[in-house]
Protein backbone atom coordinates (compact mmCIF):
# COMPACT_ATOMS: atom_id res chain seq x y z
CA UNK A 1 0.00 0.00 0.00
CA UNK A 2 1.41 3.54 -1.07
CA UNK A 3 2.14 6.29 1.62
CA UNK A 4 -0.62 8.09 0.49
CA UNK A 5 -3.18 5.39 0.80
CA UNK A 6 -1.85 4.74 4.27
CA UNK A 7 -2.31 8.79 5.59
CA UNK A 8 -5.72 8.28 4.03
CA UNK A 9 -6.63 5.41 5.95
CA UNK A 10 -5.44 6.60 9.30
CA UNK A 11 -6.89 10.16 8.81
CA UNK A 12 -10.33 8.22 7.58
CA UNK A 13 -10.00 6.35 10.92
CA UNK A 14 -8.98 8.84 13.39
CA UNK A 15 -11.40 11.01 12.01
CA UNK A 16 -14.76 8.21 12.70
CA UNK A 17 -13.13 7.64 15.93
CA UNK A 18 -13.78 11.95 16.81
CA UNK A 19 -16.86 11.85 15.07
CA UNK A 20 -18.44 8.79 17.38
CA UNK A 21 -16.89 10.15 20.69
CA UNK A 22 -19.90 10.06 23.19
CA UNK A 23 -18.41 11.87 26.60
CA UNK A 24 -19.92 10.73 29.22
CA UNK A 25 -21.84 14.08 30.70
CA UNK A 26 -22.67 13.83 33.86
CA UNK A 27 -24.74 16.68 34.80
CA UNK A 28 -24.18 18.24 38.70
CA UNK A 29 -27.40 17.76 40.84
CA UNK A 30 -28.81 21.15 41.23
CA UNK A 31 -26.81 22.32 38.48
CA UNK A 32 -29.71 24.77 36.83
CA UNK A 33 -30.32 26.32 40.05
CA UNK A 34 -26.80 27.53 40.79
CA UNK A 35 -27.01 28.68 36.89
CA UNK A 36 -30.01 30.68 38.04
CA UNK A 37 -28.19 31.67 41.18
CA UNK A 38 -25.54 32.95 39.24
CA UNK A 39 -27.69 35.00 36.56
CA UNK A 40 -29.07 36.91 39.81
CA UNK A 41 -25.91 37.41 41.24
CA UNK A 42 -24.96 39.42 38.07
CA UNK A 43 -28.08 41.02 37.73
CA UNK A 44 -28.00 42.52 41.32
CA UNK A 45 -24.05 43.19 40.86
CA UNK A 46 -25.22 45.00 37.59
CA UNK A 47 -28.22 46.65 39.08
CA UNK A 48 -25.62 47.90 42.04
CA UNK A 49 -23.31 49.19 39.33
CA UNK A 50 -25.95 50.65 37.74
CA UNK A 51 -27.41 52.58 41.14
CA UNK A 52 -23.37 53.75 41.98
CA UNK A 53 -23.58 55.45 38.27
CA UNK A 54 -26.61 56.76 38.51
CA UNK A 55 -25.41 58.21 42.32
CA UNK A 56 -22.03 59.56 40.54
CA UNK A 57 -23.99 61.40 37.83
CA UNK A 58 -26.28 62.99 40.63
CA UNK A 59 -23.62 63.64 42.68
CA UNK A 60 -21.49 65.71 39.66
CA UNK A 61 -24.75 67.38 38.38
CA UNK A 62 -25.16 68.65 42.44
CA UNK A 63 -21.39 70.07 41.91
CA UNK A 64 -21.91 71.56 38.88
CA UNK A 65 -24.85 73.34 40.15
CA UNK A 66 -22.88 74.25 43.41
CA UNK A 67 -20.07 75.86 41.13
CA UNK A 68 -22.69 77.51 38.70
CA UNK A 69 -24.51 79.48 41.93
CA UNK A 70 -20.53 79.90 43.50
CA UNK A 71 -19.41 81.78 40.84
CA UNK A 72 -22.24 83.26 39.96
CA UNK A 73 -22.14 84.81 43.87
CA UNK A 74 -18.62 85.75 43.06
CA UNK A 75 -19.32 87.55 39.93
CA UNK A 76 -21.60 89.50 41.50
CA UNK A 77 -20.10 90.15 44.89
CA UNK A 78 -16.96 91.69 42.66
CA UNK A 79 -19.73 93.75 40.50
CA UNK A 80 -20.93 94.91 44.40
CA UNK A 81 -17.28 95.47 45.79
CA UNK A 82 -16.17 97.38 42.82
CA UNK A 83 -19.33 99.57 42.97
CA UNK A 84 -18.68 99.74 47.09
CA UNK A 85 -15.05 100.91 45.56
CA UNK A 86 -16.50 103.59 43.47
CA UNK A 87 -18.79 105.05 46.10
CA UNK A 88 -15.85 105.37 48.36
CA UNK A 89 -13.66 106.97 46.44
CA UNK A 90 -16.26 109.35 44.19
CA UNK A 91 -17.73 110.83 48.13
CA UNK A 92 -13.93 111.03 49.26
CA UNK A 93 -12.60 113.13 46.14
CA UNK A 94 -16.25 114.25 45.74
CA UNK A 95 -15.63 113.35 41.52
CA UNK A 96 -18.02 112.20 39.51
CA UNK A 97 -16.72 108.66 38.94
CA UNK A 98 -13.66 106.44 39.55
CA UNK A 99 -12.79 107.00 36.43
CA UNK A 100 -11.93 110.55 36.89
CA UNK A 101 -9.58 109.95 39.43
CA UNK A 102 -7.12 108.28 36.99
CA UNK A 103 -8.35 110.82 34.43
CA UNK A 104 -6.85 113.34 37.07
CA UNK A 105 -4.00 111.76 37.94
CA UNK A 106 -2.81 111.77 34.16
CA UNK A 107 -3.33 114.79 34.10
CA UNK B 1 -46.68 31.35 19.74
CA UNK B 2 -44.92 28.30 20.45
CA UNK B 3 -43.84 27.33 24.54
CA UNK B 4 -40.70 27.76 24.13
CA UNK B 5 -41.33 31.42 22.01
CA UNK B 6 -43.42 32.01 25.13
CA UNK B 7 -40.41 31.46 27.49
CA UNK B 8 -38.22 33.24 25.50
CA UNK B 9 -40.54 36.31 25.81
CA UNK B 10 -40.84 36.01 29.29
CA UNK B 11 -37.47 36.31 30.18
CA UNK B 12 -36.90 39.06 27.98
CA UNK B 13 -39.49 40.95 29.72
CA UNK B 14 -37.95 40.43 33.33
CA UNK B 15 -39.04 36.90 34.13
CA UNK B 16 -35.70 35.65 35.27
CA UNK B 17 -36.58 32.62 36.72
CA UNK B 18 -38.32 31.62 33.50
CA UNK B 19 -35.08 31.06 32.40
CA UNK B 20 -34.19 27.88 34.12
CA UNK B 21 -37.04 26.13 31.87
CA UNK B 22 -34.68 26.99 29.31
CA UNK B 23 -31.88 25.14 30.99
CA UNK B 24 -33.82 22.22 31.93
CA UNK B 25 -34.77 21.55 28.60
CA UNK B 26 -31.33 22.10 26.92
CA UNK B 27 -28.79 21.15 29.57
CA UNK B 28 -28.04 17.73 28.03
CA UNK B 29 -27.49 19.53 24.76
CA UNK B 30 -24.99 21.90 25.96
CA UNK B 31 -23.22 19.38 28.46
CA UNK B 32 -22.54 17.34 25.49
CA UNK B 33 -21.29 19.83 23.67
CA UNK B 34 -18.95 21.34 26.01
CA UNK B 35 -17.79 17.64 27.08
CA UNK B 36 -16.77 17.22 23.66
CA UNK B 37 -14.73 20.28 23.39
CA UNK B 38 -13.25 20.74 27.24
CA UNK B 39 -11.74 18.96 29.79
CA UNK B 40 -14.72 17.15 32.03
CA UNK B 41 -13.21 18.70 35.25
CA UNK B 42 -14.02 22.39 33.33
CA UNK B 43 -17.56 21.40 31.78
CA UNK B 44 -19.46 22.36 34.56
CA UNK B 45 -18.15 25.95 34.93
CA UNK B 46 -17.90 26.40 30.77
CA UNK B 47 -21.68 25.28 30.45
CA UNK B 48 -22.30 27.66 33.49
CA UNK B 49 -20.89 31.00 31.33
CA UNK B 50 -22.40 29.40 28.32
CA UNK B 51 -25.83 30.06 29.80
CA UNK B 52 -25.02 33.36 31.25
CA UNK B 53 -23.81 34.15 27.63
CA UNK B 54 -27.13 33.01 26.35
CA UNK B 55 -28.91 35.00 28.87
CA UNK B 56 -27.38 38.23 28.12
CA UNK B 57 -27.70 37.72 24.26
CA UNK B 58 -31.38 36.57 24.97
CA UNK B 59 -32.88 39.71 23.38
CA UNK B 60 -30.44 39.24 20.17
CA UNK B 61 -32.15 36.13 19.25
CA UNK B 62 -33.53 36.64 15.80
CA UNK B 63 -36.50 33.92 15.24
CA UNK B 64 -35.67 33.17 12.07
CA UNK B 65 -32.78 31.12 13.36
CA UNK B 66 -34.08 27.98 15.22
CA UNK B 67 -33.47 28.65 18.81
CA UNK B 68 -31.56 24.92 19.58
CA UNK B 69 -28.80 25.75 16.43
CA UNK B 70 -28.49 29.76 18.10
CA UNK B 71 -27.90 28.39 21.53
CA UNK B 72 -25.28 25.35 19.79
CA UNK B 73 -23.72 28.43 18.35
CA UNK B 74 -22.97 30.44 21.55
CA UNK B 75 -21.87 27.17 23.24
CA UNK B 76 -19.20 26.18 20.34
CA UNK B 77 -17.91 29.71 20.35
CA UNK B 78 -17.63 29.49 24.60
CA UNK B 79 -15.93 26.39 24.00
CA UNK B 80 -13.14 27.77 22.02
CA UNK B 81 -12.89 30.96 24.23
CA UNK B 82 -12.05 28.63 27.24
CA UNK B 83 -9.14 27.60 25.10
CA UNK B 84 -8.36 30.83 23.88
CA UNK B 85 -8.34 31.92 27.87
CA UNK B 86 -5.96 28.62 28.63
CA UNK B 87 -3.51 30.46 26.67
CA UNK B 88 -3.28 27.40 23.83
CA UNK B 89 -2.53 29.67 21.13
CA UNK B 90 0.93 28.44 21.67
CA UNK B 91 1.10 25.61 18.91
CA UNK B 92 2.49 22.10 20.30
CA UNK B 93 5.26 21.51 18.15
CA UNK B 94 5.33 17.56 18.12
CA UNK B 95 2.97 15.21 19.45
CA UNK B 96 4.51 11.96 21.18
CA UNK B 97 5.09 9.35 19.24
CA UNK B 98 5.42 6.41 21.63
CA UNK B 99 2.21 6.27 23.44
CA UNK B 100 0.68 5.59 19.91
CA UNK B 101 3.41 2.89 18.78
CA UNK B 102 0.97 0.06 18.39
CA UNK B 103 -1.77 2.19 16.52
CA UNK B 104 0.81 3.26 13.55
CA UNK B 105 2.48 -0.41 13.59
CA UNK B 106 -1.17 -1.50 12.84
CA UNK B 107 -1.46 1.22 10.31
CA UNK B 108 1.81 -0.03 8.56
CA UNK B 109 0.52 -4.09 8.49
CA UNK B 110 -2.43 -3.41 7.39
CA UNK B 111 -4.29 -4.32 4.14
CA UNK B 112 -7.47 -2.71 4.37
CA UNK B 113 -9.48 -0.04 6.51
CA UNK B 114 -11.05 -2.66 7.60
CA UNK B 115 -8.50 -4.62 8.38
CA UNK B 116 -7.05 -2.11 10.60
CA UNK B 117 -10.06 -0.87 12.40
CA UNK B 118 -10.13 -4.82 13.55
CA UNK B 119 -6.07 -4.33 15.00
CA UNK B 120 -6.63 -0.91 16.94
CA UNK B 121 -7.94 0.15 19.77
CA UNK B 122 -10.94 2.87 19.05
CA UNK B 123 -9.94 4.65 22.77
CA UNK B 124 -6.05 4.79 20.98
CA UNK B 125 -7.64 6.24 17.83
CA UNK B 126 -9.79 9.14 20.16
CA UNK B 127 -6.54 9.46 21.75
CA UNK B 128 -4.19 10.43 19.01
CA UNK B 129 -6.51 12.49 16.99
CA UNK B 130 -7.04 14.51 20.72
CA UNK B 131 -3.35 14.75 20.54
CA UNK B 132 -3.33 16.03 16.76
CA UNK B 133 -6.04 18.28 17.42
CA UNK B 134 -4.20 19.93 20.35
CA UNK B 135 -1.07 20.96 18.02
CA UNK B 136 -3.95 23.29 16.13
CA UNK B 137 -4.68 26.52 17.56
CA UNK B 138 -7.56 27.37 19.31
CA UNK B 139 -9.35 29.06 16.45
CA UNK B 140 -8.35 25.92 13.73
CA UNK B 141 -9.05 23.14 16.08
CA UNK B 142 -12.84 24.19 16.36
CA UNK B 143 -12.50 24.73 12.62
CA UNK B 144 -11.48 21.66 11.85
CA UNK B 145 -13.73 20.37 14.70
CA UNK B 146 -16.84 22.04 13.18
CA UNK B 147 -16.01 21.21 9.42
CA UNK B 148 -14.06 17.94 9.62
CA UNK B 149 -15.97 16.38 12.04
CA UNK B 150 -19.17 17.52 12.70
CA UNK B 151 -19.44 17.90 8.91
CA UNK B 152 -21.14 21.65 9.06
CA UNK B 153 -21.16 23.60 5.67
CA UNK B 154 -18.77 26.44 5.70
CA UNK B 155 -20.77 29.52 5.34
CA UNK B 156 -22.38 28.05 8.77
CA UNK B 157 -18.56 27.45 10.26
CA UNK B 158 -17.49 31.36 8.27
CA UNK B 159 -20.14 32.99 10.96
CA UNK B 160 -19.59 30.93 14.00
CA UNK B 161 -15.93 32.35 14.05
CA UNK B 162 -16.71 35.61 12.19
CA UNK B 163 -14.55 34.87 9.17
CA UNK B 164 -14.91 35.70 6.16
CA UNK B 165 -15.61 32.08 3.88
CA UNK B 166 -12.32 32.32 1.67
CA UNK B 167 -10.78 32.46 4.99
CA UNK B 168 -12.39 29.35 6.53
CA UNK B 169 -11.48 27.96 3.54
CA UNK B 170 -7.66 28.96 3.39
CA UNK B 171 -7.32 27.99 6.76
CA UNK B 172 -9.01 24.61 7.09
CA UNK B 173 -6.79 23.46 4.10
CA UNK B 174 -3.80 24.59 6.04
CA UNK B 175 -4.49 22.94 9.05
CA UNK B 176 -5.45 19.83 7.78
CA UNK B 177 -2.01 19.86 5.44
CA UNK B 178 -0.70 20.20 9.14
CA UNK B 179 -2.35 17.42 10.44
CA UNK B 180 -1.49 15.05 7.61
CA UNK B 181 2.14 16.21 7.52
CA UNK B 182 2.28 15.38 11.53
CA UNK B 183 0.51 12.28 10.56
CA UNK B 184 3.30 11.91 8.38
CA UNK B 185 6.16 12.39 10.35
CA UNK B 186 4.58 9.61 12.52
CA UNK B 187 4.45 7.28 10.27
CA UNK B 188 8.09 7.70 9.03
CA UNK B 189 9.17 6.87 12.78
CA UNK B 190 7.65 4.01 12.33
Amino acid sequence: MKEKDKINMAEEVLAEAYRNFQPQVKIPDGFADSVMAEIKSELSEENSEELILFRISWIAAGLSAAMLVLSTFIVFHHNDSDDYINRELQSYFQLDSYDSIITDIAE
Amino acid sequence: MSEEKTIIRKVIEGDVDAFKLIIEQYNKLIFSIAAKRVPPQECPEVVQDIYLEIFKSLEKYNDSLPFQNWMVRIAVRKCYDFWRKKNREKEKIFVSYDGNREWFNALEHSLSIDDFKKKINSNESLELVSNLMEMLSPEDRLMIDLIYFEQRPLAEVAEILNWKLSKVKVRSMRAKEKLRKQLKIMMDKE
